[in-house]
């Protein structure tokens, strides 16, 4: 029983890691849309596609609609800042051969602006980044998200892959050149003795073994 | 998750959790900052898809019980029970680690568009910051 509890922390250890690193992820794209709204995202929702299930909001809610989200039965809806169903091409609010999609829509019953970033992040699971927007910048920022799809639509998906794949490549061979120039100056180092530059040089060594 | 019984005690901790935490009125992401741990690790507590022996401690405080009778129900997990729950844990890692590496690649391709749009308007407008 005790090696099978290892083994399930151990599970548990590499799982808590990769929920982590998708958090990273998630705010990262948050901070990555920023110049796109000239500002930070000022909310973020996940949202269960089949159904419009809010699964959670960065926005505070009201109290009936707190109640919804703690029964799990908060839907998009609800929060009533939404562009409606009806307005949906084929009733979607992502296309289905798309992962992104940046809209800028008129808020039902306000003369406010929104936009919003959407993202597929898993099957049926879509993050959505959103901003309201003033009268001075609703423009500039529809024509950003309107070139943000046209690039999204241009740029294949093997694109993307072949580029990454050099630049892991590229990034390897930087790595090997600046372990030998860290040898070299290590041996330099080495001979001075120089404290402050031997932890340099230790830090650096760290560095490039992660 | 669908294959574990409701009598396992992991299921029936987690469903203790959802039970209590609807009752005080508390959203999941508040839970989770509780418990010092990710929305996605505090969701698989409650459906009984974690190692609940790693968190028995702030599960004790919440439900209110000791840490050695909660962990003393947990032992009661039959052995196939604990080898569906991991092979359940095991396949959920695998596609999540999946997603992951599908978002990485996501990051990479939105980092590049956006350094154009913004090159882009940068260059029709050096006022741009």
């Amino acid at each position: 029983m005790a090696s099978t509890h290892i083994n399930s922390s151990a599970l548990e250890s590499e799982f808590r890691r990769v929920e982590e690193s998708h958090r990273v992820i998630i705010d990262t794209f948050g901070r990555l849309f920023t110049p796109l709204f000239g500002k930070r995202a000022q909310f973020q929702t996940l949202v269960r596609e089949h159904d419009e299930r809010v699964l959670y909001t960065s926005s505070d809610l009201e109290i009936t609609n707190h109640y919804k989200i703690v029964n799990s039965e908060l839907s998009l809806k609800d929060l009533g800042v939404a562009r409606p169903q009806e307005a949906l091409a084929e009733k979607k609010r992502l296309p289905s051969d798309n992962n992104f999609s940046a809209v800028v829509f008129l808020k039902e019953n306000t003369a406010t602006y929104r936009a919003a970033i959407l993202y597929r992040y898993a099957p049926n699971h879509v993050w959505t980044w959103a901003c309201d927007l003033t009268e001075d910048d609703w423009q500039q920022t529809a024509a950003r998200m309107a070139l943000f799809n046209q690039h999204i639509a241009q740029r294949s998906d093997s694109e993307v892959s072949a580029q990454l794949n050099k630049a892991t490549k590229e990034l390897v061979e930087l790595r090997k050149k600046l372990r030998i120039l860290t040898d070299i100056v290590g041996t330099i180092v080495a001979k001075s003795q120089d404290v402050e530059l031997l932890e340099v040089l230790d830090e650096v060594e760290e560095l490039l073994d992660e | 998750m669908r294959e574990l019984s409701d009598n396992n005690p992991y299921v029936a901790v987690g469903k203790r959790l959802t039970r209590h935490r609807i009752d005080i009125g508390i959203r999941a992401e508040k839970m989770a900052q509780d418990f010092g741990i990710t929305w996605g690790t505090y969701q698989r507590i409650e459906a009984g898809l974690a190692e609940l022996l790693d968190y028995s401690h702030a599960i004790s405080t919440t439900l209110q019980c000791s840490q050695t009778q909660l962990e003393s129900l947990l032992s009661t997990e039959t052995a196939v029970d604990k080898l569906k729950r991991a092979s359940a844990i095991e396949a959920l890692l695998a596609r999540s680690t999946e997603l992951l590496v599908a978002s990485q690649k996501d990051v990479f391709r939105m980092t590049q568009i956006i350094d154009d749009i913004v090159a882009t308007e940068t260059a029709e407008n050096p006022e741009y910051r």
